[in-house]
């Protein structure tokens, strides 16, 4: 059950005749079982998960944790992400772990050295999360996948222990600070509950009442118990809401940068592209496999970095726009969120029942036969390809659209233009690697 | 400081991608494949061992199913190399279970075993995982 607001509560008006109608998303968060069930459900899965990464069953046909993992989790993320917002970092077995920590005695707060450099911190944990995704192949091996997970469980366990509230949640977590930068763009969106009623305090050091920076509720439910009025969610398509400078500023401008790096890394690899580059790199980085992929992801990001702090300079000549940066990487969200669905889709389409074999088998209720692979690991599907170029077009719209306002209101025409050449470009980037037959074998 | 902690375990698991995927010396390294080779670090080392044990992966049946086209594919190195051509065969690269066996044969032969030992190895791991091709058992 919820835990009290006793204690935690600075205290409460509500009564039985005020209190509000709850309605949709808003009854799950005010579900007196919420989120400890689906923590105490998560968390047993993932505890199944870490044993068989360590145990495998078999690893050539799929592992059960990898599978789980990286072939249905991770690519039903961004559509989660897209239909409730943070409703993941909610329910994450993870943050189930720092909840728990919570518990456990009286806390410090995060030093000021953490406050200030953790959203730079999470960035970095972003980069580094998907180098190791690319470079230890983590779709495919076990082990790594079991270790990861075992790290984030003491991250978040540990940091709790030590400080106030979900630290690791707020500024280290990689997959925080993912559905984070894109919750701008969910249709789910919270909102403060207004200052009729006091409320708890927030793990994310937000106010429930005014709630000033969105995205940084992680939905965990400590607001909204039957006795507090916590937040509010409003459900409806949105092109997304302008943050303010202390929502989205220079730390997380530079992980929309790095994220749109990370996607087009991630797309190359899907491509024969990445067969081509690895058999020209090799040679330069001693025929080790994984250096060559991290010498090609950390180029191929750094060159994304280095195109948009060019553009955001001349953006910056043209408008004094002291938010050029920012603002530009703002406007990419949009569209790095589209190619993070279009490539889950390519995942579903082709992993998704191969995926639910493997638990099948691993589940030892069903036999197993094996089967041959396909003559051609990379494939055209008309219908995917167009399900997806529909989704890079919306995203291409909303990042269009976004480059008008930036994040400093209106800029001149000059700035304007710059920030949609730049734009354009990427798309049209990774419009081509859309069009080339991507693979199926995840 | 824990988050500088974090930090440094995260790094450490760049590292950790540096290390582990080098280049096996035993291995054929400066052969001249072809693209699909390139495409996964089990594939590069899969065939990098076709290339350097082919009387290996010809004593062992495959388990990947590909015994339903029995006139291509008749032991493991035909799922690597082509049987008609000789040129590397594309059909391993997508394919996990050949790229475990064939992965599994290099670690055992730094064993120093005989192709027979390696066959009943194979045989014993891979038994009830698909069904094996028609490899005749080899006499040594």
């Amino acid at each position: 059950m919820k835990q009290s607001a006793e204690g935690a509560a600075v205290g409460t008006l509500k009564s039985a005749a005020t209190r509000p109608a709850r309605a949709g998303m808003d009854r799950l968060l005010y579900w007196r079982w919420y989120p400890g069930t689906f923590h105490l459900l998560f968390f047993a899965g993932l505890v199944v998960l870490i044993y068989f990464a360590f145990n495998p069953v078999r690893r050539a046909e799929g592992n059960l944790a990898t599978e789980v993992v990286w072939k249905l989790w991770w690519p039903g993320l961004p559509f989660i992400l897209l239909l409730g917002g943070r409703i993941w970092c909610g329910i994450c077995p993870f943050g189930a772990a720092a909840d728990f920590a919570a518990r456990l005695g009286s806390k410090s707060a995060a030093p000021s050295l953490l406050r200030s450099w953790g959203p730079w911190m999470g960035a970095l944990s972003v980069f580094f999360f998907g180098l190791a995704f690319l470079a230890l192949g983590l779709e495919e091996n076990p082990g790594a996948t079991g270790v990861i997970l075992i790290a984030m469980i003491l991250l978040a366990f540990g940091m709790t222990v030590l400080y106030k509230g979900r630290t690791f949640c707020r500024y280290l977590c990689p997959v925080g600070m993912i559905t984070r930068v894109y919750s701008f763009f969910s249709w789910l969106q919270p909102v403060g509950g207004g200052v009729r009623y006091k409320a708890v305090s927030c793990p994310a050091g937000q106010s429930p009442q005014s709630l000033r920076q969105p995205s940084q509720c992680q939905m965990c439910g400590a607001c909204t118990l039957p006795d507090v009025s916590g937040i509010r969610t409003t459900f409806g398509v949105s092109g997304g809401r302008l943050p303010g400078v202390r929502e989205f500023g220079r730390p997380e401008a530079f992980l929309s940068l790095l994220l749109l790096g990370l996607m087009a890394a991630d797309s190359v690899r899907m491509t024969p592209l990445f067969a081509r580059y690895q058999q020209f790199a090799l040679p330069y980085f001693d025929y080790n496999y994984r250096l060559s992929v991290i010498g090609g992801v950390s180029a191929l990001v750094g060159a994304v970095l280095a195109v948009q702090l060019l553009g955001s300079w001349l953006v910056w000549r043209q408008s004094r726009d002291s938010r050029a940066f920012a603002g530009m990487a703002f406007s990419y969200l949009p569209l790095s969120l589209g190619v993070f669905l279009a490539l889950a889709l390519q995942h579903l389409r082709y992993g998704l029942w191969p995926s639910l074999e493997t638990v099948m088998a691993e589940s030892r209720l069903f036999g197993w036969d094996g089967h041959m692979p396909p003559d051609n690991v990379y494939f055209t599907s008309i219908p995917l390809k167009s399900v997806q170029f529909v989704i890079l077009g919306i995203g291409l719209y909303l990042s269009w659209r976004l480059t008008r306002s930036g994040l400093g209101g209106e800029s001149s025409r000059g700035g304007i233009a710059s920030r949609r050449f730049m734009v354009l470009a990427a798309a049209a980037g990774f419009g081509y690697l859309f069009l080339i037959p991507m693979s199926g074998a995840c | 400081m824990l988050g500088a902690g974090a930090l440094v375990l995260l790094m450490a698991t760049m590292a950790l991608a540096g290390c582990g995927g080098g280049s096996d010396e035993t291995l054929a390294a400066d052969v001249d494949f072809p693209q699909f080779v390139y495409r996964s670090e089990d594939s590069l080392k899969g065939y990098r061992i076709a290339a350097t044990y082919p009387e290996a992966l010809e004593a062992v049946p495959c388990y990947c199913g590909c015994e339903q086209n029995p006139e291509k594919y008749q032991n493991l190195k035909d799922c690597f190399i082509d049987r008609k051509t000789g040129d590397f065969d594309e059909h391993a690269a997508g394919c996990a279970i050949c790229l475990e066996e064939a992965i599994d044969i290099g670690e055992w032969m730094k064993e120093d075993l005989s192709l027979r030992e390696i066959r009943d190895r194979i045989d014993e791991a891979y038994e009830g995982r698909g069904k094996p091709t028609d490899t005749p058992m080899p006499s040594e």
